[in-house]
C-alpha cells in the first residue's frame, strides 16, 4: 500500500529515461526539507554538499555514464552512520561532534554507486530507545499528524521518508527501529538477517542485536538498496559468509504463522487491519502461539543492555552527563547485571530459535502487526491494549525484538490506516539468511492489501 | 565536567526497576542441560591473513 510521494524505484526509471535530472531531484527534495523543518527531522543538512553531488551526478548521466540505476538519488542517512562528509552525532551530548572522516560501510557502497548523501536523520539517543523522544535536537514529529511520535530510533528516517523529502533512507534495527517509525509513520522497512549486512562504521548500540536497514517510500525500492548492504565485509567478521544480494525469488502461496497469545496482545483496531489483509493475501495462514514470552523479552533486554553499558563504558565514566538521565539509567542497569545473567539471556535466545524452528508448525514467514497501537500523542507515556498496560517504550517494541533475539529477517509494510487517519503496519519475519524470500512473500501481501 | 556525576532518585528507581523486569524473566526459563547459550566463537575468521 505505497503513499502517494515518488518512490525510488520511479525515481530510478525517471533518471535513467531522462524525465528527471539528479540536479532536480536534490533541488525538489532540498525544498521540501525546507517547507517541513517542523517534522524537525534532520540532524545535519548542507545545502551546498547535497548539491555538489547532484550536479556530478547529473554529468555523469549526461554523459552516458552513471554508475549505477540509484546514481543521482538522494538518500537520507540515520545519524548513527558514519559519514566522511557530515558529523556523526547518534543526537547525543555524550559523543564527539566532529565529521568521522570515513563513511560506513553501507554508505560507502551507496556513495560508490553515486547515490547522493542527502542529510543525516534525526534518532532517538545512541538508538537506545523506540519513540524518539529523546533526542539532543528534540523529538521527531510524524509527518500525518504532527500531534504524535514517529516512533524510533529511526524516527527522523521515518519521517523523512513518509513525508516525501526523500524516497529512502537509512535506519538501524537493535529492537525494532526501522520497522516501528516505518509503521508508526507509513513507509516500508527492512531489517537484514543478522550477519547478511555490514554494521562497519553504523555506532553500535547492541553488537549481537544490531541490524541496519533501509525505510523506503515503495515495497520495490527495497531490492534497489539491498545490494548495497549485503555481502562479506572484512570489517564486520559476522559478515564472513554473508551472501550477496540475489534477484528473482518469487513465493506462489506462502504458508504464514500468524503469532497470538500471551505477549501478543494488540488493539482491536490494529488486529482488524492485519485480520482483513491477511485475509486478503493469497497465502495460507494460521495461528499458533509461543510460549515464554515475557522470559524471552527479558533475554533481549539483558543482552541489549549489558551490550551497551560494554561498549558506552568509558564515555560513561568519562562524561556521564552528557547521555541523558534515561539513557544513562539504561547504562547503568546493564552493569548491574553479572555475567551468569548474560549467559542465560544467551541460552534463553538459543532456546528461542529451536522454539520457532522445531515447536510451531511449518512456516515461510511469521506474521504480527508491527506495532500493537497507532503513533501515540506526544507526551503520552502509557499505552492500553488487549487488557495490557504497558510504558510507550514497551509497546513501540512489543513485536519486533523478537526478530532481533532469534537474527531474523524482517520486514514492515503498511497495512491500513486507523479510524484517526494513522498508518498502521504488518510484520513478517522469515528465515535466517532468506531475505529475497521474504521479500517475495512480501510482495504477495503488499498485493493483497493493495487490492 | 566531574566524573563521578550522582544517579538521581528517578535514575535509581529506573534501574531498580529494569533489573527486576529482567531478572524475574530470566527466573522463569526452563533449564535441559544440554542448552548452551549462544556463544559462537570462530578465531580463524579474524585471521585477515589467512595464514
Amino acid at each position: 500500500m505505497q503513499n502517494k510521494n515518488e518512490s525510488l524505484s520511479q525515481q530510478v526509471t525517471a533518471l535513467a529515461d531522462g524525465s528527471h535530472t539528479a540536479l532536480a531531484l536534490a533541488e525538489r527534495s532540498l525544498e521540501r526539507a525546507n517547507e517541513l523543518v517542523a517534522l524537525n527531522a534532520f540532524v545535519s543538512l548542507d545545502e551546498s554538499i547535497v548539491l555538489a553531488q547532484a550536479a556530478a551526478a547529473t554529468e555523469r548521466r549526461k554523459s552516458g555514464n552513471p554508475k549505477s540505476p540509484i546514481d543521482g538519488i538522494p538518500i537520507a542517512i540515520k545519524d548513527n552512520y558514519l559519514t566522511k562528509d557530515y558529523p556523526t552525532t547518534a543526537c547525543s551530548d555524550a559523543t564527539p561532534l566532529e565529521p568521522a572522516g570515513i563513511d560506513a560501510t553501507i554508505v560507502a557502497n551507496l556513495r560508490a554507486a553515486g547515490a547522493v548523501i542527502f542529510a543525516k536523520t534525526n534518532m532517538h539517543e545512541w538508538a537506545y530507545g523506540a519513540t524518539n523522544s529523546t533526542s539532543n535536537i528534540g523529538f521527531t514529529r510524524n509527518p500525518n499528524n504532527l500531534g504524535h511520535i514517529t516512533g524510533g530510533s529511526s524516527g527522523g528516517s521515518g519521517a523523512a521518508v513518509a513525508a516525501g523529502i526523500v524516497s529512502a533512507a537509512l535506519g538501524s534495527d537493535t529492537g525494532g527501529s526501522v520497522r516501528i517509525p516505518s509503521s508508526a509513520c507509513g513507509t516500508y522497512g527492512f531489517k537484514p538477517s543478522y550477519g547478511r549486512a555490514s554494521r562497519h562504521g553504523v555506532l553500535p548500540l547492541s553488537w549481537s542485536l544490531d541490524a541496519p536497514g533501509p525505510l523506503t517510500t515503495a515495497l520495490e525500492d527495497i531490492p534497489h538498496l539491498l545490494p548495497y548492504f549485503f555481502g562479506p565485509d572484512p570489517r564486520d567478521i559476522t559478515t564472513k559468509s554473508a551472501r550477496l544480494y540475489q534477484a528473482g525469488s518469487t513465493f506462489e502461496r506462502p504458508r504464514l504463522i500468524h503469532l497470538t497469545g500471551a505477549g501478543f496482545e494488540r488493539s482491536d483496531e490494529v488486529d482488524g487491519v492485519i485480520n482483513s489483509a491477511l485475509a486478503n493475501a493469497n497465502a495460507l495462514v494460521a495461528a499458533a502461539e509461543l510460549s515464554n514470552v515475557p522470559t524471552y523479552f527479558a533475554a533481549w533486554e539483558a543482552i541489549l543492555h549489558c551490550e551497551a553499558s560494554a561498549y558506552h563504558n568509558a564515555l560513561l565514566q568519562e562524561n556521564a552527563q552528557g547521555f541523558s538521565a534515561v539513557t544513562r539509567a539504561h547504562l547503568e542497569a546493564g552493569k548491574q547485571l553479572t555475567g551468569v545473567e548474560l549467559l542465560e539471556a544467551q541460552r534463553l535466545r538459543m532456546q528461542l530459535v529451536r522454539a520457532l524452528f522445531n515447536e510451531l508448525p511449518g512456516w515461510d514467514a511469521l506474521v504480527l502487526p508491527t506495532l500493537p497501537v497507532t503513533a501515540p500523542p506526544h507526551g503520552e507515556d502509557w499505552q492500553e491494549f488487549g487488557g495490557r498496560r504497558v510504558t510507550t517504550q514497551d509497546a513501540m517494541t512489543w513485536f519486533c525484538w523478537l526478530g532481533n533475539l532469534a537474527g531474523l529477517p524482517c520486514i514492515s509494510i503498511p497495512a491500513g490506516n486507523s479510524k484517526l487517519g494513522l498508518p498502521i503496519g504488518l510484520m513478517l519475519m522469515g528465515k535466517p539468511g532468506g531475505d529475497e524470500d521474504l521479500l517475495a512473500i512480501a510482495r504477495v501481501i503488499d498485493n493483497g492489501i493493495a487490492g | 565536567m566531574p566524573k563521578d556525576v550522582k544517579l538521581t532518585k528517578d535514575q535509581e528507581r529506573r534501574i531498580k526497576a529494569t533489573l527486576k523486569r529482567i531478572r524475574c524473566g530470566l527466573r522463569r526459563s526452563q533449564r535441559d542441560q544440554f542448552d548452551e547459550p549462544a556463544h559462537l566463537f570462530a578465531p580463524e575468521l579474524i585471521n585477515a591473513k589467512q595464514e
